[in-house]
């Protein structure tokens, strides 16, 4: 890239305009009664929220066209979140897989 | 040292270029954000897992934020991150009141979204939903209010209202709070730098050979909008 690369403002327009787009699209998937689609709320509200993540960090934040070296350092961190997120969830998910053997753990509260 | 040129006057001596000096800045800013997204990472984390434990206090605790009021401080922040590029822009291209005046405007678009983030904390003293001695979950009282501000309330949602447990609901308020409330912070922070980067605007100290506070700043101020996407659906949009 050149050292003064200078983002034009139609990118930034559009950008913002996609982005109020997408919230209107989420909005709308959260609160319109989805029918047999109810399950896929959740995937749908964060598959959108996800692209305008991408949409910010590409172009708002100039990610880019700046250096690849940033793409592993924001990678990084996102792989380290996922890994923390899901690791959590699959421990919490598989707890009463598996009974736990006699004595080991009373109960202490009603869930 | 006679021989530099004015864009060589802005680089420090550690660095071979203007442009080797703008990338460093770039990728130092950015392990600073990646800090904050761990940060916020065990924030989301704790919600998750709270959310997949008590989904009934969860829904009715979402359906209880004001979905309206969350989607304008959307729009808001996505304002303000708008004029902010702007004001980068100026800045490169050497606009430099264009530039002031855009930070002014991302200045007062975040002022804004505390304002509505107060009006909403507020409704929520007011209807006992604030954790704490005063906290009062009352499902029929609580339905009703919500029925009255004309949201269609789904049969799943009725059951939630009748199985959630109140501590439960309490739970889901302090993540609500930790979280916007911590949002908040960050945006205070960056009203903070904002007015650090308008001062030196009027000072004309950047300019299409050094602007790269005002690039540095931005990426903050876009960051505290980065979170916000993600927090309005988790909290607002996907318990309902």
């Amino acid at each position: 890239m050149s050292p003064n690369h200078i983002v034009p403002v139609r990118v930034y327009l559009t950008v913002l305009v996609a982005l109020i787009v997408l919230l209107a699209a989420n909005v709308y998937v959260a609160a319109v009664d989805l029918g047999q689609f109810a399950q896929y709320r959740a995937t749908m509200v964060f598959s959108i929220a996800t692209v305008q993540a991408l949409l910010l960090v590409l172009y708002f934040m100039h990610v880019r066209y700046n250096a690849r070296v940033l793409w592993l350092c924001i990678m990084g961190g996102i792989a380290f979140i996922a890994l923390m997120v899901s690791v959590t969830v699959l421990d919490y998910q598989a707890r009463e897989w598996l009974p736990d053997p006699a004595g080991w753990n009373q109960p202490t509260d009603a869930r | 040292m006679s021989s530099q040129s004015h864009a060589d006057a802005h680089v420090a001596h550690h660095f071979e270029s203007a442009e080797q000096q703008r990338q460093s800045a770039q990728f130092g800013m950015w392990v600073f954000l990646v800090s904050e997204m761990m940060f916020f990472g065990g924030l989301f984390t704790a919600y998750i897992i709270y959310r997949m434990l008590y989904p009934a206090a969860w829904a009715v605790g979402s359906s209880l934020l004001d979905l309206r009021l969350g989607g304008v401080n959307t729009l808001i922040i996505f304002g303000s991150s708008f004029a902010l590029t702007m004001a980068i822009h100026c800045a490169q291209t050497d606009k430099r009141k264009s530039s002031a005046t855009w930070i002014v405007l991302t200045l007062a678009l975040g002022v804004i979204f505390l304002g509505v983030k107060g009006l909403e904390y507020a409704a929520k003293f007011e209807h006992h939903l604030v954790p704490g001695a005063a906290f009062h979950f009352d499902p029929a009282s609580h339905l009703a209010q919500l029925q009255a501000s004309g949201v269609a309330v789904s049969d799943h949602l009725r059951t939630a209202f009748e199985t959630a447990t109140p501590h439960h609901v309490q739970l889901f308020f302090s993540m609500y709070f930790a979280m916007t409330g911590v949002h908040a912070v960050h945006m205070i922070i960056g009203i903070g730098l904002l007015l650090w980067l308008l001062k030196g605007t009027a000072k004309g100290r950047y300019s299409s050979a050094y602007y790269n506070p005002v690039e540095v700043c931005g990426m903050y101020w876009h960051f505290v909008d980065l979170i916000w996407i993600f927090l309005f659906p988790l909290l607002y949009l996907v318990g309902r």
